[in-house]
């Protein structure tokens, strides 16, 4: 008689249908970068509710990350690449994670600004370029979700390059901010000064966690067809 | 009547130890990549050895008697002699080949004995361990340029048939481990039907319990290759063995396993190996015969 589960081991590709469950990341990145576009363009509003949102995103995140951690390491995955795969977990685990805490500065920044009687407006204008770095955010993890479902290596390097070419463009944008906050430097206060200069940074890092996902989820293609 | 069953002894613990110690060169890939549970590969290993034994042993039946004298008492010296060699080397982690330590051996009880060897069996025996790491690091060097290079259209559907593929070939090379490895240990019984026995009593106790260690160090470090790589290196040196099994040639798998790794890793351009052990591997293939010899003739 044919052994049903070893035919299925043999038949079900354990770092595809790894692979594919990591998409369930991909949902909770751009509901979190939504709500912080809400956040950016109305900073004005109360963002309790959002902030609350983004926090349970990112605790069903961590779950995800746990269950996935553990079929990896339970045998889905081949010890060869198992690093690449904890990695991948990882790196899609520090997209939520960068937007849960951008959340979190985003309240305390509030919180400070209003208790000290401060106006909204020096940082404003550097929020709408913020959008702009989340709008790409959300495409690029887009682009990521379509890497986890091809086959074929070349379709995964002409995204692996698209995605690519949106970190540059952030990277872009991150200067043009960088350099716009240096320029008025002496007109704001230490604490805007370093809100927008760790926001933006942070916004830049998850551009480029989606460029490293990119390129391990390449890796693990390669790795597995060659 | 008591050397009759100090050989059969003799080759039940040589087949232990030798059946844990290659189980990992024939299943440590699928092991390894998870494709099966380590219970499957066990099965799988010793199933295939065993049936390499019982299928093509046969074809090494007139090997060893053609090297040294088929007299009870130079068998369990050889036996014996190898058995100790191999355990020390197991137990100093030296990788020693039993096939080549035993015929070294033989050789060298011959010499002791006056026994004239059918030279030109020997030579071709030489012959072939000279040739067979060459002929397998160039085979395993073009065959993995010329796999690596075949466009894949699907990444997904090409890893499950490399997984189908690796399974196979895996059973293969535990085959053929049977019939030149274990052939050449049931040679030295006489091929009769209580030594095939307990050899494959032997085969599964070792793959039980004597492989623990080694099939999970070989599976992660020394087969952390790709599906192409292993799959290409494992059908190379089964290939090479069934070869010499059907010359009666006695071969030894690691040898050829060896050298088709190395040739594996030579074919892609960014080369990033440490040839020292292979250079350490390839001193021992001709240390073993040598000093095996060299034992068989002070000792016998």
């Amino acid at each position: 008689m044919v052994n049903y589960h070893f035919l299925k081991k043999i038949m079900v590709i354990g770092e595809r249908q790894s692979l594919l469950e990591m998409q369930k990341y991909m949902d909770i990145a751009i509901e979190n970068s939504l709500i912080l576009i809400e956040i950016f363009q109305r900073p004005e509003d109360p963002i309790e509710d959002k902030a609350l949102r983004v926090s349970e995103n990112e605790k069903k995140a961590d779950n995800i990350t746990l269950e996935l951690k553990r079929n990896i390491t339970s045998g889905a995955v081949g010890s060869t690449l198992m690093d690449n795969f904890l990695n991948l977990i990882e790196t899609f685990d520090d997209i939520i994670d960068r937007t849960y805490w951008i959340s979190r500065e985003m309240t305390r920044t509030k919180d400070s600004l209003i208790a000290n009687s401060f106006h909204m407006e020096p940082v404003g204008n550097f929020y709408s370029g913020f959008c702009a770095i989340l709008e790409k955010n959300i495409d690029a993890v887009k682009k990521v979700n379509q890497m986890l479902q091809v086959s074929d290596i070349d379709g995964a390097k002409s995204i692996r390059t698209d995605i690519e070419k949106m970190e540059e463009d952030v990277d872009e944008i991150k200067d043009g901010i960088i350099d716009r906050l240096y320029r008025i430097s002496e007109s704001i206060t230490y604490l805007t000064f370093n809100h927008i200069n760790s926001v933006v940074h942070t916004l830049d890092d998850l551009l480029d966690d989606c460029e490293d996902i990119a390129d391990l989820i390449l890796n693990t293609m390669m790795s597995v067809s060659r | 009547m008591i050397l009759e069953y100090l050989t059969i002894a003799l080759i039940a613990l040589l087949s232990m130890i030798v059946s844990g110690n290659n189980l990992s060169a024939a299943v440590g890939t699928v092991v390894g990549s998870r494709i099966v549970s380590r219970q499957f590969g066990l099965l799988l290993g010793a199933g295939g050895f065993s049936l390499g034994l019982i299928i093509e042993g046969r074809f090494l039946s007139d090997s060893i008697f053609r090297i040294m004298p088929d007299v009870s008492y130079y068998v369990v010296v050889v036996l014996l002699i190898s058995f100790v060699l191999f355990a020390l080397a197991t137990y100093f982690r030296i990788p020693l080949s039993l096939t080549m330590a035993i015929v070294g051996i033989s050789l060298g009880v011959s010499l002791r004995a006056r026994f004239t060897p059918d030279m030109p069996y020997v030579y071709l025996v030489i012959a072939a361990w000279v040739l067979a790491p060459f002929l397998s690091i160039i085979s395993s060097f073009y065959l993995n340029r010329k796999v690596t290079a075949v466009k894949i259209n699907d990444v997904w559907e090409a890893a499950r048939i490399y997984k189908i593929l690796l399974v196979l070939i895996s059973f293969l090379t535990a085959f053929t481990l049977g019939a030149n490895t274990f052939g050449l240990l049931a040679a030295m019984g006489h091929d009769s039907m209580e030594i095939i026995t307990v050899m494959i009593i032997a085969i599964f106790a070792g793959a039980i319990f004597l492989s623990g260690g080694v099939i999970r160090r070989v599976s992660q470090d020394i087969f952390g290759m790709r599906y192409a790589n292993a799959f290409v290196s494992l059908l190379v040196s089964s290939v090479l063995v069934e070869g010499a099994t059907f010359f009666s040639l006695p071969l030894s798998n690691t040898q050829t396993l060896t050298s088709s790794v190395f040739g594996s890793g030579l074919s892609y351009n960014t080369k990033a190996m440490m040839s020292k052990p292979f250079l350490q591997v390839v001193a021992m293939w001709i240390i073993s015969p040598l000093f095996g010899m060299l034992l068989g003739f002070l000792i016998a």
